[in-house]
């Protein structure tokens, strides 16, 4: 096992908080995912073994790797999809758009073992880039999702995440926002239940003029369920009119969750704007009565308000497949 | 017009700068080491027991880590510092008897002003001792106790004290709590009996004269069952240029449907490494209001923190910071909720300019015990400059879903929207920057005890004629 220190915070707070990193244990990598694709470039796996101390040394080896890109002015989607196949495994999913571009990339997440996927994002000027992350792993896997990315100017990047419920599950996005104008949209939902985990940390740079970012992270921890969310927007020295938002909305159902949130702001340059809001908390008496008055008891209700953040962030990535496979997913969880 | 830069100048620090000639009865020589604690010990004829807790502290100080997430504290170096200094006085009970040089400085701070207008009584303490406290009769005849720690140490209290020292803010809890528990001297005892409501406020005030010296007093209060009381304290230093250190520590134990109302106006000098810890446990349905300003100090780590113990429990945070050029400003509060139907609400305002640095840091903490309990956590930032800095860096975790919690944080500059909707109606833009600033700090300041004190009147008056 591989002891991992990852989702590590670029600011400190208190040690005794526990929100600074995230520290697992992790099986030694038998390989690469397996890797089907449309629309990809290339691909490539491995199987290698080795020794490994931090999350950065996993990405050494050339386990599997998948290049997706879009040409200048080229419109393109490309599927992929991730399988462990029951072990540990490692992938390494590259993405580039060209100037004037756009480019969807709809990215699955399967399998009942360890996965790690890295993805490196390079987004050109006037570009239009959205990738997808939905997670359909067995609830007994685990899952490690370490995103970086670039942004060209006067471009979007969207980044969306569905993350229904594991044992495990971490996520790490760090944009940088390098050209004027650009932007990013961020949203994440998230259920889980049992003793599952989910633990994200985005970190967004704000370094080009008029830059914004959009971060939304919404969902359900049930039973003894925890999360732990930890959004940085750093507005570093010249990013002037530049403006971040984060907004986290929590529904606590469970007796024993564990909610952490860990909403930063760094601000080195005056002329910016930087907010962020979190609602935590149970379902409102007041919504109860409303269901109830309609003849919804207050099970239902639940479980109406937990799909309808699945139903919310389906209706954002605006993807007939996708909207499928998360529908089946959180009904059949939901509904048993 | 939009993207003029404007100004607010610096607080006058004058009257907080006049230096008294350093003519001490005895000074410590710098530096932490068993012997220089024993010795202190010994200063301070402490019982036994306190003599071992000091050197135990120093053994948990000698162990511990600088914090590696705050401010970088480098350059305090505890060898440059002496942890005791005495005047040349002993603690009087009239004003007319506390020598001349030490009694100017403190009548020019607005000290003395503010005992007769409006406080039930006052505590002054110059360097490592209390030089000055008086408590009103009427005050003394409902049975409040409001006098130095050390002489309660040797009272009545004693039992008491030994409980209460250090028990909300063990040595343990980080290096410079050791450091206090190993060095502390001076501060102030406060005992509110069961029912007894103080309509008027006690107040201490701490000046630190010596340069390369720190000051520990430890300040403790217990406030019984059904009593309210207020409490202000207020803090100042001249300039040197040299490092000095503050590492205080406050403790409040508040009872049953107690209220304590806890006001801090903090100027230390810039060359102020300021270290303090002040922690509040809370009953059932009682109270604690924090009132906060922090406007000196090269360097500051301040969070007071409440532990809501008792059911129905509630606390209030209200705090302002300022920092202006060479300044690292850390200030916060966290607060833990450990009982059901407990509340906390968290309000701050902090505005960085001449490369000064703020950061807002906070904790909320709602355990499972503590069904029903509800949280307010609002941060807001004002950056007057581009080369200032401003942080937020609140945390909470909560471990029930019958809660509560709400939290929202702003940073930004002068809004250009505001400043033209005020010269629409007529004002200058150097006017408008100033309402607007004015405005933005007023939430709080509202709350500071502005007239119990010349000084504070000083802090938060922002003079706003800038340069366009």
């Amino acid at each position: 096992m591989i002891d991992l220190s990852i989702n590590k915070v670029p600011s400190l707070t208190w040690h005794f908080l526990k929100m600074n990193d995230a520290r697992i244990k992790w099986q030694n990598p038998t390989g690469g995912a397996e890797i089907s694709a449309e629309g990809a470039d290339s691909l490539y796996s491995a199987e290698t073994q080795g020794e490994f101390g931090e999350l950065s040394e996993l990405f050494d080896s050339e386990y599997s790797r998948v290049s997706v890109s879009a040409k200048e002015n080229e419109e393109k989607t490309a599927r992929v999809c991730f399988d462990d196949k029951g072990e540990s495994r490692v992938s390494v999913l590259s993405i580039n758009a060209g100037n004037n571009s756009n480019l969807n990339v709809f990215v699955m997440l399967s399998g009942s073992g360890s996965l790690v996927l890295k993805t490196d994002t390079v987004v050109g000027d006037n570009a239009k880039v959205k990738i997808v992350f939905t997670q359909f792993t067995d609830s007994s896997g685990k899952l490690i999702t370490d995103s970086t990315a670039t942004v060209g100017k006067n471009s979007k990047l969207s980044e969306f995440r569905f993350f229904p419920g594991t044992v495990g599950t971490y996520a790490q996005s760090k944009v940088n926002l390098n050209g004027n104008d650009s932007q990013l949209l961020s949203n994440t939902a998230y259920l889980a239940e049992k003793s599952q985990k989910v633990d994200v940390n985005y970190v967004i740079n704000h370094f080009g003029k008029r830059t914004s970012c959009d971060i939304a992270v919404n969902g359900v921890l049930n039973d003894n369920a925890s999360k732990t969310f930890k959004g940085t927007i750093d507005f570093k020295c010249g990013s002037s009119g530049s403006v971040g938002t984060e907004v986290e909305n929590v529904l606590l159902l469970g007796d024993n969750i564990v909610n952490k949130t860990l909403p930063v702001i760094l601000c080195d340059e005056e002329d910016v704007n930087g907010n962020h809001g979190a609602t935590i908390g149970r379902i409102s008496d007041e919504t109860l009565l409303y269901f109830a008055s309609r003849g919804i008891s207050a099970k239902d209700a639940e479980k109406l308000l937990v799909l309808s953040i699945s139903d919310a962030f389906c209706r954002l990535v605006d993807d007939e497949i996708t909207t499928k496979n998360i529908k089946i997913r959180t009904e059949g969880e939901i509904y048993g | 017009m939009a993207e003029n830069i404007k100004q607010v100048t610096d607080i006058d620090r004058s009257i907080y700068d006049i230096r008294d000639e350093e003519n001490d009865d005895y000074r410590m020589k710098s530096g932490l080491t068993p012997e220089i604690v024993e010795r202190l010990s010994q200063e301070k004829n402490d019982p036994e027991w306190m003599k071992e807790f000091r050197l135990k502290s120093l053994e948990i100080y000698n162990k511990m880590e600088i914090p590696d997430w705050g401010p970088p504290i480098d350059e305090l170096d505890m060898d440059n510092i002496s942890t005791y200094v005495r005047p040349k006085s002993d603690m009087k009970a009239s004003w007319e008897d506390v020598p001349d040089d030490i009694k100017d400085t403190f009548e020019r701070l607005g000290i003395p002003q503010a005992e007769r207008k409006s406080l039930a009584g006052v505590g002054a303490q110059y360097d490592s001792e209390l030089v000055y406290h008086n408590v009103k009769d009427e005050v003394s005849k409902q049975g409040v106790v409001y006098t130095d720690l050390e002489s309660a140490l040797r009272g009545p209290f004693a039992e008491l004290i030994q409980q209460k020292f250090m028990q909300l803010v063990p040595p343990q809890d980080h290096k410079f709590a050791a450091l206090h528990g190993a060095v502390w001297s001076g501060g102030s005892f406060v005992y509110v009996p069961e029912g007894v409501h103080l309509d008027i406020p006690l107040q201490s005030y701490f000046r630190l004269n010596a340069k390369g010296a720190g000051q520990f007093e430890h300040t403790l209060i217990i406030v019984e069952d059904n009593a309210y009381l207020h409490f202000i304290e207020g803090c100042s230093a001249p300039k040197y240029n040299v490092a000095n250190l503050h590492a205080g520590c406050v403790e409040l134990y508040v009872g049953k449907n107690s209220t304590l109302r806890y006001s801090t106006i903090e100027n230390w000098s810039k060359n102020m490494y300021n270290l303090n810890t002040k922690r509040a446990i809370v009953e059932e349905d009682g109270r604690v209001e924090w009132v906060s300003g922090s406007f000196g100090s090269h360097t500051s780590y301040l969070y007071p923190m409440t532990i809501l113990k008792g059911e129905n429990s509630n606390m209030e945070f209200t705090g302002i910071t300022f920092a202006g050029n060479g300044q690292n400003l850390d200030t916060g509060a966290k607060v833990v909720h450990n009982a059901k139907n407990t509340s906390s609400v968290i309000n701050t305002r902090s505005i960085s300019k001449d490369g000064g640095i703020s950061t807002y840091r906070s904790s909320v903490v709602i355990n499972p015990q503590a069904k029903g309990a509800k949280a307010s956590v609002s941060c807001e930032s004002l950056m007057l400059d581009s080369i200032s800095r401003s942080d937020t860096i609140p945390a909470m975790d909560i471990r029930t879903s019958e809660c509560d919690v709400g939290h929202e944080a702003r940073i930004g500059r002068i809004s250009d929207a505001q400043v033209f909707y005020l010269m629409s109606r007529g004002m200058s833009e150097e006017d408008a920057r100033a309402t607007i600033v004015s405005g933005f700090a007023e939430n709080v300041s509202k709350e500071l005890p502005l007239e119990y004190a010349v000084e504070m009147n000083n802090l938060i008056r922002l003079e706003m004629h800038g340069t366009f």
